[in-house]
Parts: structure tokens; sequence; C-alpha cells
């Protein structure tokens, strides 16, 4: 072990990625408890874990949001369910980011460089990387199989699904680590990882709802079909760990051929000389941005066609299910506004994880000292801030935009009804707000308390967390009022919430404006 | 995986056989990158003991050259061998003999200066601890600072006590001054050879003449991915001219020679002449000798500074004449 460098690697490794490491395992623990406490509270008799299967069980809209959950007429069961929406991005987002932060970042980076001039092995920073993705995805399952169990979910099915839980991360780990030797930068390894993680999801979504073998060709569909809450089988587990073993023995022998700070794509030219466009700071700012923007758009199309294409089995689903209309806070008189009420409320969650991401290249570009050299120039701070959150603030409508015109699109042709794509756009221009508010979050952030700004990431995941869940898990209405989710009221199938709206736009006014006279008064770089 | 052999035990490379392999040794190194040629058929030998400065234009590729000699890039075509063994092979036993300071040094920007160094230390399995802090006594550095609220300069130098601590038997230095102020640079060059004294090899690659010329033996210069020339600094002095300037009392004779350029010949106060030219170091006696005869009022006679041997060699990529170096395409 030593003759490679391993153990030096690992120390090195640990010791200056232990905090996001620990993240990201106590952050999906804690997630498993405010799931499983709460619906302890809320399903604590047979009899209302018997309804919940009665009415939720197995209707094809919550199998196309959370998978084909097994065992559903159980405590364990209803847990699985609920913690299905989360653990279906939150457990791939969490293997792809350890592994690029300890290979490819660190590479890009050139700390590598100075660590492969010891005695440490090229092979030794992607061994660390799979060594510690690996006891970080067991530390995860073990901690949300302890958390099951105190709960009263029975042992077997509570370690199957925690086991099932470590595969999905191991998974993403491994595709994350294929990713980081074909590209140079870790954004687009992350772009290529992260896409990869929402086709699975529609496959497996697709394949969930219409009940069909396509779950199998998705490792979140592998993830559902161990049944951990029903009759759990360990041989889907098999199956993840083959893909998984695959997927780091690519990535070892491609790293084993290839120079570092290299990617296997061959060395492109780029124009010697800059567009008129570019040497404005908003057509810089737009450079700097559309790639991620361009992917973000692509998600939201693609996820939204696919809920809007099982539309019409989503509103029959609703009509013959009071609970689950009451778990999403839905009213009686369902209809199809009330599946576009949901499926809006994703898309402004996927505009608010897209601010958060865009809105954080800033602090990326003030390490990096870029924003130093443009600061530098002739432009104002005031100047450069406000275009920088234009453009991003662009790039939320452009996303907002493409997913509504998708969903309302593929609804209108599952409905038989053209008139629904206007009324889709309207509704999900009534999300806008939310995202705003975020994008608000990030500028004052960013102005106010630099060091700060990965922490709008925890703001927006416990805002997902309560949006989506909080009428389902029984939290108070006023606190999931607090989410900016929740707060514009559930469009179409109710009428903007004005007020809120209005809170909303003003919070994010308010944001900006401190955030940018923040940016004015501090240093720059604050590291 | 499947490329990389058993890598040797560390005893296999110092082991005797092994011992008197120079410390570096290319032939004929070719590294492409797509359609770029980084180098192209590069040459370069570094004996045990030795400070070796190696120089070049921005863009020579001399960055490229210390990234294959430490097994983080791949030569496409050539013969590379450190202590005899090959980089990219046994890059970690060789590792062990040897540390390294980048150009530009990137740290973890969290850890202190002082986590920095055992950081490295670690990495490199252990450095000399005294050595260590008489080293951060002597480059002046605040161990105790996040490296993310260093200077510049303290980074280079987080990255330089790291390796001048380390027991090795080469130090490969890319520009391992750079943005070091005088005095730290002063101390650079005393520390540089005291690993000397103690019997360590030093590749130093630098853009800083004054530096080079205080601490190598021997140079090598490279131009577009080919070694231009090779030696001692004394050998490259004497490829490049002499210049004379001197006042005589009557016009002199016999300076149209083999091995005289620039002649001019004028009119200087009270009737005198005034004589410019340039002579190899071969000529140089003939022509004073001449200027003797035609009776020396003044004489001023400038050796090459090595600058103008750099200016001269980088900016035509012509070889002085008859050294191993062969010319510079000029590509
Ligand atoms: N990873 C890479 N991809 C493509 N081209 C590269 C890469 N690394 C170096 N090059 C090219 O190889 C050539 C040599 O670069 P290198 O960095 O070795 O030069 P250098 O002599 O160290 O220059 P400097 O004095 O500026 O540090 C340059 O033309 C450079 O553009
Ligand atoms: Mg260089």
């Amino acid at each position: 072990m030593s003759r490679w460098g391993l153990d030096a690697m690992l120390a090195v490794q640990l010791r200056t990625a232990w905090r996001t490491i620990a993240g990201w395992v106590l952050g999906i623990v804690a997630g498993m408890v405010v799931t499983v406490t709460a619906l302890r509270g809320t399903y604590g008799t047979p009899e209302e874990i018997a309804a919940y299967a009665r009415t939720v069980g197995t209707g094809p809209a919550i199998r196309m949001l959370n998978g084909n959950v097994a065992g559903i007429d159980s405590f364990g069961g209803i847990v699985a369910n609920e913690f299905g929406f989360i653990a279906s991005f939150a457990l791939p987002v969490m293997g792809i980011a350890l592994v690029c932060r300890l290979t490819r970042r660190e590479e890009e980076a050139g700390r590598l460089e100075l660590l492969l001039a010891s005695p440490i092995s090229r092979h030794a920073p992607l061994t660390g990387a799979l060594v510690i993705t690996v006891a970080a995805a067991l530390a995860t399952a073990a901690g949300c199989a302890v958390v099951m169990i105190a709960e009263g979910v029975a042992g077997r099915s509570a370690v199957a699904y925690a086991l099932a839980i470590a595969a999905l991360v191991i998974v993403f780990a491994g595709l994350a680590a294929v990713a980081a030797q074909v590209f140079e930068h870790t954004r687009a390894a992350w772009g290529a990882a992260l896409a990869a993680a929402v086709a699975a999801y529609v496959v497996r979504g697709v394949g969930a709802a219409r009940e069909t073998p396509l779950v199998w060709a998705s490792p979140m569909g592998w993830f559902d079909e161990v049944r951990a809450m029903g009759e759990p089988r360990w041989w889907p587990l098999a199956i993840s760990l083959a893909a998984a073993t695959a997927l780091f023995a690519t990535a070892f022998a491609l790293a084993a051929r290839r120079d570092l700070g290299s990617s296997m794509l061959p060395v492109r030219r780029a124009p010697a000389r800059a567009s008129r466009l570019l040497v404005r700071p908003f057509g810089l700012a737009v450079h700097e941005r559309r790639g991620a923007i361009a992917g973000w758009a692509g998600a939201a199309v693609v996820v939204m066609a696919m809920y809007g294409l099982l539309a019409r089995q989503v509103v029959e689903a609703l009509r013959d299910n009071p609970t689950l209309r009451e778990l999403r806070g839905i009213g009686a008189d369902v209809g199809v506004d009330q599946a576009l009420a949901m499926f809006a409320l994703v898309l402004a969650m996927v505009m608010s994880g897209a601010a958060v991401q865009l809105a954080g290249g800033w602090r990326r570009a003030e390490d990096d000292g870029q924003v130093e050299i443009e600061l530098a120039g002739r432009g104002s701070r005031v100047r450069w801030l406000g275009v920088q959150a234009v453009v991003v603030a662009a790039g939320l409508l452009v996303i907002g935009f493409a997913g509504a015109l998708s969903l309302g699109v593929s609804v209108a042709v599952s409905m038989g009804d053209a008139g629904i794509v206007a009324r889709t756009l309207v509704a999900c221009a009534a999300y806008v707000p939310a995202a705003a508010v975020m994008l608000g979050l990030c500028v004052a952030a960013f102005g106010l308390a630099p060091r700060l700004q990965t922490a709008v990431w925890g703001l927006f995941a416990a805002a997902v967390v309560v949006g989506y869940l909080g009428p389902g898990i029984g939290l108070a209405s006023w606190v999931v009022r607090l989410s900016p989710f929740a707060a514009v009221g559930k469009v179409p199938s109710e009428p903007l919430a004005r007020g809120g709206a209005a809170a909303l736009v003003a919070a994010a006014v308010v944001l900006t404006a401190a955030g940018i006279a923040g940016f004015r008064r501090r240093d720059v770089p604050t590291g | 995986m499947e490329d990389e052999g058993e890598p040797l035990a560390p005893r296999d490379i110092t082991g005797a056989a092994m011992s008197d392999a120079p410390p570096i040794h290319i032939d004929g190194l070719v590294k492409r990158f797509g359609h770029t040629v980084a180098l192209d058929g590069l040459d370069l030998s570094v004996s045990r003991g030795e400070v070796h400065g190696f120089l070049g234009p921005n863009g020579a590729g001399k960055s490229t050259t210390i990234r294959v000699l430490l097994g983080l890039m791949r030569a496409d075509a050539g013969r590379v061998e450190l202590f005899g063994a090959d980089p990219w092979r046994d890059a970690v036993p060789l590792h062990r003999r040897l540390a390294y300071v980048p150009g530009d040094v990137t740290l973890w920007p969290g850890l202190s200066g002082g986590q920095c160094i055992d950081v490295l230390a670690r990495a490199h399995g252990g450095i000399d601890e005294t050595r260590r802090d008489a080293l951060i006594a002597r480059f002046a550095l605040d161990p105790a600072k996040r490296s993310r609220d260093y200077s510049k300069g303290n980074r280079q130098k987080v990255s330089l006590i790291a390796a001048l601590a380390a027991d090795v038997d080469l130090l490969i230095l890319d520009e391992p001054t750079s943005g070091l102020d005088p005095l730290m640079m002063e101390a650079f060059q005393s520390c540089v050879r005291e690993r000397q004294a103690a019997g360590c090899t030093v590749l130093l690659s630098s853009h800083i003449l004054a530096e080079v010329e205080a601490l190598a033996d021997r140079v090598s210069i490279i131009r577009a991915g080919r070694t231009v020339t090779s030696g001692s600094l004394a050998d490259l002095r004497r490829h490049t001219r002499t210049r004379v300037r001197a006042v005589t009392e009557r016009p002199p004779e016999g300076l149209d020679r083999p091995g005289v350029g620039d002649l001019a010949v004028g009119a200087a106060d009270g009737g005198r002449v005034d004589v410019r030219l340039s002579a190899d170091a071969d000529a140089v006696p003939a022509v004073v000798a001449a200027l003797e005869r035609a009776g020396i009022h003044t004489l001023t006679v400038t050796p090459p500074s090595l600058d103008e041997v750099f200016l001269h060699t980088y900016a035509d990529g012509g070889a002085p004449a008859g050294d191993a170096g062969d010319a510079g395409d000029g590509a």
C-alpha cells in the first residue's frame, strides 16, 4: 500500500476534503431522520399505514416521481416512497460530487502535479477517491439503517434499503470517475455525469410509471428492484456492483494512458480574436455561463417532457386517490391543473438549483483572480455584479421557458388539448419569484458573506424538502409557506397567492440590493 | 493499469547497478499535443553533482520536458532516463530520490503554509525536520498563515522549503524563484549551493540569467522543442564575440581577418583613429596585437555578457559555431 503512496494520498485527501465528505454523509442521514420522524407522527397506526397503501399505493404518478416502491403497505414502504424523490437526486449527486472533488478538481487546480512528483503512483488519486467514496456511501447507508431500525422498520428491510442507497452512490461515483478522465475541466465532468443522472431518472420514471422492464436500464431502477421494503432481493445489488466495477476499471484504464492535466478529448484551437460581443462585460459573462445554462435547459426540457407525456395517467391516478391529493396538498376537484401545479413546482426547483449553481461561478472566478482583472478595468463593481446577476437571471428565464414549453407541449399531446400550452406557460411564470429569491440569496451571500456562498445550497435543499415533502410529512402550514416554492400557492389549481408572490419579489430585490451594496464595500478577493 | 509494470522496489534503482547512471539522460525526446509539437527531438544530459541550467524562451518546452522527466506526461518518442530508469514506468520509486518545485505553485487554500509543507513532506515520505525549521526561518515564512492568504512569493517559498528540506539526490526546479524578492533569491542560491555540496544534482529551469550565472555549472539552451546548445558557461561565452573599442595613433592594419566583424574605422580628436569591432574569442589576441602596432591611445575590451549569449541564441536560434548543439530550424 505504501509502496504506491496510497496511504499518503488518502491522508491528503481526507485532510483537505473531510468537511465535504462529512457534509454529504450527515446531510443525507439528516434527510432520512427528518423523513422518518415526521412520517412516524403521521402514520403511527396500522390503519393509517393501510390507508396510505390503499390510496397512494401504486399510482403511476407517484411511481414516476419516486420510483416503484415495493412493500408500500408497511411503514418502511412509506419511508422509501417519501424518501424516493430526494434519493433519486441526492444520492447520485453525492457520488459525482465526491469523485469530482477528489480527482479532476485537484488535477485542474495543479495540486496533483506537486503530489504526483512525490513517491505517489498516478493511480493513487483515483484509488483514494474510490476508497473514500465507498466508505462514505457505506457510512451513509449505516446511518440510514440505524435511523430506520430505530423507528421500527424491519431490520432486514432497513439493511437492504441502506445497501441499495450505498450502491446507487457508488454507481454514479464510477460514472463520475470516467467523466473525470474524459473531460479536462471539473465543470464539464460534472455536467456530463449530471446529464447521465437526469437520463437515468427519466428512464426509471417512464419504466416505473408504465411498469415496463425499461427500469432495468437505469441504476435507479436497480435501486428500486432491491424491493427492500417488500421481500428484499439481494441480486440487483450485484448489478450495481458489477456496473460500478466496470466503470471504475474503465476510469483506471483511461487514467493509466493519459498525461497529467490532459483529457481524452483532442486539444482544440480557439479563435485568436474576441468577437465584438465578447469584449463587453455582458458578452463575457454570457460566454462564461452559456454552457451551464444550456445544460440546465436541456435537463429541464427532458424531465418536463417525461412528466408531461405521462400527464393523463397522473390525472387519472389523482382522481382516484384522495390521500395522494392530501399528501401533495391538492384539493378535491382534481383536474389537469393539479398535475400542472405539481410539475411546475419541480420546474421551479430546477430553476432555483440552476440559480445557485450558476452564481457559484462568481466565487470561482474570484478565487481564480478573474474578478480582480475585470474590476481593474473601467467598469465599476456595481456594474460588474449587476451584469452577472442579469445574465444569470436571463439564463433562469431561458431554462424556465424551455422547461415550461416542453411541459406544455407534452401535456397537450398527452391530454389531446392544444389550449393547455398557454395555460402551462402562464402557470410556470407564477413560480419565477421563487427562483428570483434564490438568486437574490446568492447575490447577497456573494456580496456580504462570500465565504458562506456554498451554504446557499443548504438553504436550497431545505426549501426543496419543506416545499416538496412538507405537506406529506405533516409540517405546519406556516412552515411550509416559508419555503419560496410554496409561497406563491399551487398555481394553476389555485389562484396565485399575490401576497406571497409580492413578498418573494420584494425579498429578491432587497437581497440583491444588499448584496451589491456589500460587494461595493468588501475586499476583492476575499479568501 | 495494465500499462504499469510492477514498480521496482527502491533498492533496484538505488542499487549498485544503477548508481553510475547519470541522473538525467534524454535523447531525441518528442512530445506532441494534438497538432502542436511541443518537443521535437530534445537532448539533455545532466551528470551527477552538477547544477544544470535549463534555458529557453517562453513556450520552448522546458516545463513539458520536466513533466516528462517526472512521469507526469508520457513521451511520444525518444529515450528518457532518470537514474537509468524509465520515469513513466518507475515513477514511484524514482520519486523517492527527487524533489520538485513547479513554476506555478497551487496549494490547498484552507491549509496553513506549515500544514502544506507537512502534507508535501508526508507525500514524500518524510523530510529532515531540523532543516525544515531552519529553512522556514531562513526564508522568513510565517507558517501559521492560511495558504489562500499568502502572497505569490510566499506560496513559492512553501514549495521551495518542502523540496529543499527533502533528503534527495536530485532537485528539479522549474522557475523556482519567480515571485521571490532579491533577498530571498540570495537565500535560495545559498541553499542550492549547500544542497550541491551535500551531493545533490540540480536541474534549474530559469529566465533569470544572473541566477543561472551564479549557480549553474553547465547549461542547456532549448528553442522550439530542440536543444540549441549545451555546455559550460565558459564554453558558451567563447562562442560569442568580444567587443573591442580603441583609439589609436595610426590607422591599424591587419584587422581584416577571419574572426573579426563589424569593423568600423573613423576619425577621433587630435588626428587619432577610432576603431570599433567585434571579435571571436580566438581572434582577440591578434586584434590586440594589431592595435598595439598602431599605437594604442585608449582600449576597451568588453567580454560578452550572458545576456548577449542568450539573446543571441534565443533570437535567431543560431548555435554558436562548433558546439554540440545543432542549429534550431526556426520553425
Ligand atoms: N497540456 C498542453 N496541451 C497543449 N499544448 C501544450 C500543453 N502543455 C504545453 N503545451 C505547449 O507546448 C509548448 C511548450 O510549453 P512549455 O510549458 O513546456 O514551455 P516552457 O518552456 O516551460 O515556457 P515558459 O518559459 O513560458 O514556462 C508550448 O507551445 C505550449 O503551448
Ligand atoms: Mg514553463
